[in-house]
């Protein structure tokens, strides 16, 4: 399979989609995305013999690209990104407000997000993990882990919010 | 709270399954990269590379000492006074180095001719080389001329003088000084021809080195440093959990080794080593809760009521042990200064038996610490391998003598164990390198 040029093809088809938008979850551009998928695929096709037909092949795929969007944010060095949100009262949003985002608008905004509450947020919101592997996954305390993904969702919902008013 | 969960929802709702335009242009990009790295694998590798530098070196010395062995005595030659009839003591070298040495001079042919009239044949030391050389022409007059003295000597000499020993008589004699001499082929009365020399003379080496043999019994403490290593990606979160609770205590080793030392200082050393890396393993799980139900009874034994306590936490403590026995296989150097000797060595170290056994936090749930090693489950019980194959050996040794034959030794060394203690299957790779001090004795034999 490692060697075979014709399915790793068939793979990169079949999940890079997926594992794109993952990707563009935890990038601030394009471009970053793009280098993410393709290290994330490398180490999928040096690896695939490690896989034990035990779970899901995409769950495992997943895991091996939020793991590198993770040591490449490690690599980054974690910056405790302090913007002032604290005194941010939380936005009030009607429920028809998401009605009109897509997903390419989502992306957009989470794209904007500083860098320790986009993965916190990814981490927390989207793959479901618990404030304790978090912060284990990101060498950080609970504490901040919390306080990150607090200030994350004020930060999402005010641009939100944002968004509805100049649609207006 | 409720705000907080919408747009958690919301966002996972539209984003966990979505699928982008991924840009097929990376495939290309992946192809490319993936080409490269294949192009930059070495033909060799790393651990190949080694082994045959290692190859390479010890047949550098077999060699060295197979063709030592060919090429002459491995016993050195000592020479002395012991008859002749067409024999001769030295090679043409020799005489040709002897012939440089003015064995002629008057005051030397007094000292000569009284050694000379109170040898008494000898068979101390076996002779086999074969007569050569000897009869060129100048060893020749030599010969003759020493011939003539001896003669003259035997008969003008005082029997007191004839009977004082010969190397007293030839303590101050140029023989003496003079490691290699040609022969004087001479009579003694009875008219036998013998070859005298004196049987103090420093003696001479010929051919190869001999070989001293040790036993050496060492002990010392270690300090294990370790690695684990993710086999994939997603077991990088399990690394580090056991990275932080499992701390390395102590390691300590105990060797007999069997050690052969040339006299140019090269030392093969091989033997049996036992080495244990001992290690903590200390983990506090807050999920877990325990119920303690005690009995309480009155002075009469009979039960008055139940306790039931509910405890948040657990702690789990345990010793985790690595046992190995290792033969080493060294190749060192040896230099002496008086009764301190220095001693440099590397090798490999042959795995024979591993045997690992304590507590680990299980990879299949991260939470709960489960017990490996031959007491375990099924599963666990084959972790770890029973046989590491290979590592690397590697020491500087000081030497003392104390008494004949007995020596101290003190040797700082490292090991290096460059295969995972564990199976393919598990997830993680382990690895040690080891250094500590060894102090021991050895015992020439």
């Amino acid at each position: 399979m490692r060697e075979d040029r014709l399915c790793q093809q068939e793979v990169f088809q079949r999940y890079a989609g997926k594992m794109f938008t993952v990707c563009l979850r935890y990038s601030r551009h394009r471009m970053e995305a793009e280098d993410l998928l393709q290290d994330a695929f490398i180490k999928v096709f040096d690896n695939i013999a490690q896989f034990e037909s035990k779970g899901s092949f995409e769950g495992w795929v997943r895991r091996i690209v939020v793991n590198t969007a993770l040591k490449n944010y490690n690599r980054k060095g974690f910056t405790n990104e302090q913007l002032g949100l604290d005194n941010l009262p939380d936005p009030v949003l009607e429920p028809s407000i998401y009605d009109h985002l897509n997903e390419e608008e989502l992306l957009g905004l989470i794209a904007s997000l500083p860098d320790g509450y986009r993965v916190v947020f990814n981490l927390y919101a989207i793959e479901g993990y618990s404030h304790k592997e978090i912060a284990e996954l990101m060498n950080i305390q609970e504490s901040t882990s919390r306080s990150q993904l607090v200030k994350a969702r004020k930060l999402l919902q005010s641009m939100i919010e944002e968004t509805q008013k100049i649609a207006v | 709270m409720k705000r907080h969960q919408e747009v958690d929802e919301f966002f996972r709702g539209k984003l966990e399954h979505h699928e982008s335009n991924a840009p097929m242009h990376l495939w290309s990009r992946i192809e490319q990269k993936m080409d490269e790295k294949q192009e930059e694998k070495p033909l060799i590798s790393p651990f190949a590379l080694q082994m045959l530098f290692w190859i390479f070196l010890v047949g550098i010395f077999v060699t060295s000492v197979l063709s030592n062995r060919d090429s002459g005595p491995t016993e050195p030659l000592e020479l002395g006074c012991f008859p002749t009839e067409n024999y001769a003591i030295a090679s043409s070298t020799d005489v040709d180095q002897a012939n440089e040495t003015d064995l002629l001079d008057a005051n030397n042919t007094t000292n000569t001719r009284s050694a000379i009239t109170t040898a008494t044949p000898s068979r101390q030391l076996p002779f086999t080389a074969p007569a050569e050389a000897i009869a060129q022409s100048e060893s020749q007059m030599a010969l003759e001329q020493g011939l003539a003295a001896g003669e003259q000597a035997t008969r003008l000499d005082e029997p007191r003088e004839a009977e004082a020993p010969a190397n007293d008589i030839v303590e101050n004699s140029l023989l003496h000084d003079v490691a290699l001499l040609p022969s004087l082929d001479l009579l003694d009365k009875s008219g036998n021809r013998f070859l005298a020399l004196p049987q103090d003379i420093r003696c001479a080496r010929f051919g190869g080195s001999n070989w001293h043999f040790y036993t050496e019994l060492l002990g010392g403490i270690e300090l294990p440093l370790r690695e684990f290593q993710p086999r994939n990606a997603e077991a990088d979160a399990y690394a580090r959990l056991r990275e932080k609770t499992e701390f390395p205590s102590s390691a300590f080793s105990s060797s007999l080794r069997f050690s052969a030392i040339s006299d140019q200082g090269i030392a093969l050393r091989t033997g049996l080593q036992y080495a244990q890396i001992n290690e903590r393993f200390s983990y506090y799980n807050e999920n877990e809760q325990r119920t303690i139900i005690t009995d309480i009874y009155d002075s009469a034994g009979h039960l008055i009521r139940t306790d039931t306590v509910w405890v948040a936490g657990a702690e789990y403590k345990a010793d985790n042990r690595y046992k190995m026995i290792n033969v080493p296989l060294i190749l060192g150097y040896e230099r002496d200064f008086g009764r301190l000797t220095f001693a440099m060595n590397a090798g490999i170290s042959l795995n024979l038996w591993m045997d690992a056994s304590g507590q680990y936090l299980s990879p299949n749930d991260l939470q709960q610490p489960v017990s490996f090693g031959s007491a375990s489950s099924a599963t666990e019980k084959n972790t770890y391998q029973t046989n590491i194959g290979l590592g690397w050996y590697g020491s500087l040794g000081i030497i003392y003598e104390i008494k004949h034959r007995w020596q101290l030794m003190a040797e700082p060394a490292f090991r290096i164990h460059p295969k995972s203690l564990t199976r393919g299957n598990y997830p993680l790779d382990q690895r040690y390198f080891v250094a500590g001090l060894n102090l021991g004795i050895r015992r020439a034999l």
